[in-house]
């Protein structure tokens, strides 16, 4: 009897009963099974989640890996406006010169044709010094056109590129930019590269060219597979409709568009076939 | 979803490991105290069967060994025991007296069955309490992962510069997945809990009965 109730205080106190312990087994085991069981039939898995679908600004370049950031952001944004400042700011500094020049050259001209035409009625000794004379005046007169001129194209291009980074601004401020600052990049972007991805890019320029006619508004679930062949050069090669959304109107307008983005206007850092899925909802919706 | 689970962060996964643990363990001691308390509520009514058909205490405690399981069976085993010493005494006079040779039988033999009622309670009670502390902190120790998790995944939103839906929902999602293990790992232990401290209690309940009943045929036959 002693025995007995030795045994069962010594069960009260051990951390595992005898029982306990195949039991745990059996616990194990449930927590394995389960894990297996998931990965079955008996649980169908949903469809892959769709590829997020991005605003992309077109002015940015097509990259392999692009880097984290906005695809809606714009390069200029970044640091390289306060640079061509500082670029500018130089250029005058080399102008000071130009008026130099411009008064010694006059002098000189101006004081040799003003006496020449009063003796030129002789016309022996002029041949000899004038044809020197207008030949360095000729050659100083071009290079200064020269230079204006070089100066006019420089001011004008930097106009262009103004204008241009302010019309990109303000596109990527009209998509949607919260963050102003942001880099220009993918949101699931791990690579180093400044730009967006290949088939944002596509899709964008899709997107944009694409139009659809009033009457197909009513359906709102269509949906269509489209894999693009382009080259390095950016030019659609060919073109092919993994799944068709079987709505005959809405397939001819996905293929006008891509047939009117056949060209990309930049190359491309990689000629792998690209797989766009068209949503008529999420296109309109984008509208 | 095994997927968010090896997308998570260190702190997430060390969470959700601490829960798996909670869990195995939970799931362990259902299991367990399932058979025990099956086992004693069944030896406990075939043992009252057993009982109340004999008449005599010695064929009782004869065929005691086969409801070994049976907490009724345990009282009855001490009750009996402490019985028998006393007779023992009481039929050796001349023998060493001790303390207990002044006491009333009745009151000797309850002490036995109050002794025996407490350990087998406490028997059946064992790892109980692992399972209340389950149901009660698995939650918050997941939600402690999901809270960790989401702080991580809007410092990666902060870093990227977005916040739309594409960039938000996957550390959510990440994170969320502790408290959803948390709350698997809770609601089983809590409803094992609730299940089996009721089932301890109506043995509870069915030890006291068998207590009294026992001490009242002591004093019937001590009384003729």
């Amino acid at each position: 009897m002693e025995s007995s109730r030795k045994q069962r205080w010594k069960q009260l106190k051990s951390v595992f009963d005898p029982g306990f312990r195949r039991m745990l087994l059996v616990s194990l085991l449930l927590h394995i099974l389960l894990p297996i069981i998931y990965h079955t039939p008996l649980f169908p898995k949903k469809e892959p989640a769709k590829p997020p679908v991005y605003r992309v600004n077109l002015v940015n370049k097509i990259v392999k890996n692009p880097q984290a950031g906005r695809p809606e952001a714009v390069v200029t944004q970044e640091k390289p406006k306060p640079k061509p400042k500082p670029k500018a700011k130089p250029k005058p500094i080399p102008l000071p010169p130009k008026p130099e020049p411009k008064p010694t050259p006059k002098p000189v001209v101006k004081p040799t044709p003003k006496p020449q035409p009063k003796p030129e009625p002789k016309p022996e000794p002029k041949p000899a010094v004038s044809k020197a004379q207008d030949d360095a005046r000729l050659d100083a007169m071009a290079a200064l056109r020269a230079k204006i001129e070089k100066q006019k194209a420089e001011e004008k291009r930097k106009n262009r590129l103004d204008a241009l980074r302010a019309a990109a601004a303000a596109e990527s401020q009209q998509i949607e930019s919260p963050v102003v600052d942001a880099p220009v990049g993918m949101l699931d972007g791990k690579g180093d590269e400044v730009g967006v991805a290949a088939v944002a890019y596509i899709r964008e320029l899709i997107q944009a060219n694409w139009s659809y006619s009033p009457y197909l508004s009513g359906i709102k679930d269509l949906e269509a597979r489209v894999r693009l062949f382009y080259n390095a050069a950016g030019e659609l090669q060919k073109y092919e409709f993994l799944e068709k959304s079987g709505v005959q109107a809405f397939d001819d307008s996905l293929t006008k568009a891509i047939i009117r983005s056949r060209n990309l206007g930049q190359s491309l850092p990689d000629t792998t076939p690209i797989t766009v899925t068209f949503n008529l909802k999420e296109l309109m919706d984008r509208r | 979803m095994f997927d968010l689970v090896l997308q998570a962060g260190p702190v997430v996964k060390l969470v959700l490991l601490i829960l798996v643990y909670f869990s195995l363990v939970s799931w362990a001691i259902i299991f367990y105290k399932f058979t025990i308390v099956q086992k004693a509520i069944k030896e406990s009514d075939r043992f009252l069967d057993f009982f109340w058909s004999k008449k005599r205490f010695d064929v009782v405690g004869q065929g005691i060994k086969d409801f070994s399981n049976s907490p009724l069976a345990t009282l009855f085993r001490e009750g009996y025991h402490e019985m028998l010493q006393l007779k023992k005494k009481s039929a050796n006079p001349d023998e060493d007296h001790d303390f207990s040779s002044e006491m009333d039988t009745t009151e000797i033999v309850g002490r036995a069955l109050r002794r025996a009622t407490t350990q087998e309670t406490h028997r059946l009670e064992k790892y109980l309490t692992f399972l209340a502390t389950t149901g009660s902190t698995a939650p918050f120790i997941g939600l402690f992962g999901t809270v960790w998790g989401i702080m991580d995944a809007f410092h990666g939103i902060g870093q990227t510069g977005s916040a739309s839906l594409a960039v938000v929902a996957p550390g959510i999602s990440e994170a969320l997945i502790a408290t959803a293990i948390g709350l698997a790992a809770a609601i089983p232990a809590v409803m094992g809990y609730n299940h089996f401290l009721n089932k301890v209690n109506v043995l509870i309940g069915e030890m006291d009965n068998f207590s009294q009943e026992f001490l009242n045929i002591v004093e019937r036959m001590e009384r003729s």
